[in-house]
């Protein structure tokens, strides 16, 4: 048995593999590529504001604040977030009508935007929260004291630390969520996953493809955990660190 | 200027404040000892209402502070506090946290800010320490900065929750002398601290609280020549030994 006859019998294809020479190729994966991260970065933004406001509301003194945002964030932290791509991909034109008229059609990536910054938005509300209860009540305290008032307090005292803290969480979630984005590609947005399905529909060769597909995603999301760890610059403090590993522990386990 | 009248307060099940009566009278130095667990940090906490009291009634600078429909931050902006683990902001130079609460709370320009915190480090004797981070300081130092932060609002009244007892004693004096030098200018205070020295030479009156009540209230010089109270006598021989 010769080489070619022991790749093809394990599945690969090496006849198609002239076409990884041809750039049109790689422009193909590139637009994948390029999708993929605009995505990313979208929902994490989106994520982020909402999910400070959700944490700002699970934290609220007020009863009528605390509790809708305890429900929903919990709620939307049990829900699969393919589940909820799906929906805002079928539901998503009809359900934004009524404020930008009968006619409007919500484009693919803003669909898949929603759905993937829904769960997210929740997973971040839960990290900021656990940054801001891992800070010591004394900072409070003081700035209180000082006559500053709790917003005030919130925005020049608690978030700055907080937010420190938390990066090296949000990275970590920001990973994640590059990974999530091959979800999109069932709602027909040509993400990087997707694009490659386009290819090995038409060449037969979906190892080599997956392969290809594979190391590219490895390699974004290697570069973003390195950076990352670069980012956490022994500053924050051991003990808070660990609280916000906990929440994000639960949450992979959830 | 402050007047505590029957203040009760519980934690829980705990009834950690059992009628708390005690006046303090403009530019007057009172230094308030006791056990741990003897009540005195949540009184003095009651005086800004960083604790809520259950009952009695608390007049500080002519406002009702456990009324309702008070201004709490305006309250808070007339009485500076230093704590026994300074919290200072560790993301703000020791400039910055002076300035935070007068541009914030005040609305002074970042300018008249500034200005006014190198001169409150030169007054607590760290002019040169104006853009080091907290993390940068000895505990001494910090404490110092947050005496500072607190004379910048240019309250009425300063608050002490044991402000030595993190600190090593050769950084002790260095905080003990700003709060000596702040009585002579005729601040008036509330130190809670078992330093017997700073008592002695610094305060007008000295307070002993056990089990939440206010055991003995008098001048300095008699409680300690010849305090009323052997509880208060107990605890002083076991302090002073030290």
């Amino acid at each position: 048995m010769d080489i070619t006859e022991f790749l093809q019998a394990h599945g690969l294809r090496p006849s198609t593999w002239p076409m990884f020479a041809d750039p049109a190729i790689w422009r193909f994966f590139g637009e994948g590529i390029r999708e993929t991260l605009l995505i990313s970065v979208v929902a994490v933004a989106v994520s982020f504001v909402a999910g400070l406001l959700l944490a700002l509301g699970r934290l609220s003194t007020r009863r009528w604040i605390r509790w809708p945002s305890i429900a929903w964030i919990e709620s939307i932290r049990a829900l699969p977030v393919l589940l909820l791509i799906v929906y805002f991909g079928i539901k998503g034109s009809s359900l934004f009508r009524p404020i930008f008229g009968p006619d409007f059609d919500l484009p693919r990536f803003w669909a898949g935007v929603l759905g993937l910054s829904m769960y997210t938005s929740a997973v971040l509300a839960e990290i900021i929260r656990a940054g801001i209860l891992s800070l010591p009540r004394g900072q409070t305290e003081a700035a209180r004291a000082l006559g500053l008032s709790h917003p005030q307090t919130l925005r020049h005292v608690i978030l700055p630390q907080a937010l420190r803290l938390m990066v090296p969480a949000m990275m970590a979630q920001l990973t994640t969520v590059i990974k999530d984005t091959s979800l999109v590609g069932t709602i027909g947005v040509f993400e990087l996953l997707r694009q490659g399905r386009t290819i090995y529909t038409q060449f037969f060769n979906p190892i080599e493809v997956l392969l290809i597909v594979a190391f590219i995603y490895f390699v974004i999301c290697f570069v973003l955990s390195q950076l990352s760890r670069r980012l956490e610059l022994g500053r924050a403090p051991r003990l808070a660190r660990i609280k916000i590993q906990e929440v994000q522990l639960r949450d992979q386990a959830a | 200027m402050i007047e505590f009248r029957d203040v009760h307060k519980h934690f829980g099940q705990l009834h950690v404040l059992r009628g708390i009566d005690l006046s303090l009278s403009e530019r007057e130095v009172v230094v308030v000892i006791g056990p741990s667990g003897s009540g005195k940090s949540t009184m003095i906490r009651t005086i800004n209402r960083l604790e809520p009291i259950d009952s009695g009634s608390l007049v500080v600078d002519g406002l009702r502070v456990h009324e309702k429909n008070v201004d709490v931050n305006r309250l808070r902006r007339d009485v500076g506090m230093v704590f026994q683990s300074f919290n200072l902001f560790p993301h703000l130079t020791a400039a910055e946290n002076i300035m935070l609460a007068p541009m914030r709370a005040r609305g002074l320009s970042r300018r008249e800010s500034r200005e006014r915190a190198e001169r409150l480090l030169a007054k607590v004797g760290i002019p040169e320490k104006a853009d080091v981070h907290p993390a940068r300081l000895s505990g001494g130092q910090q404490q110092r900065v947050a005496i500072a932060r607190a004379l910048a609002m240019e309250p009425k009244i300063m608050l002490f929750d044991e402000p030595t007892s993190a600190l090593d004693a050769e950084m002790i004096r260095e905080v003990l002398d700003v709060m000596r030098q702040l009585a002579s200018e005729g601040m008036t205070m509330v130190v809670i601290t078992h330093e017997v020295g700073f008592a002695r030479e610094a305060s007008n009156r000295v307070v002993f609280m056990d089990e939440g009540r206010i055991i003995e209230d008098s001048p300095t010089a008699t409680f300690f020549e010849r305090p009323r109270e052997e509880r208060a006598r107990q605890f002083l021989s076991k302090v002073i030994k030290h």
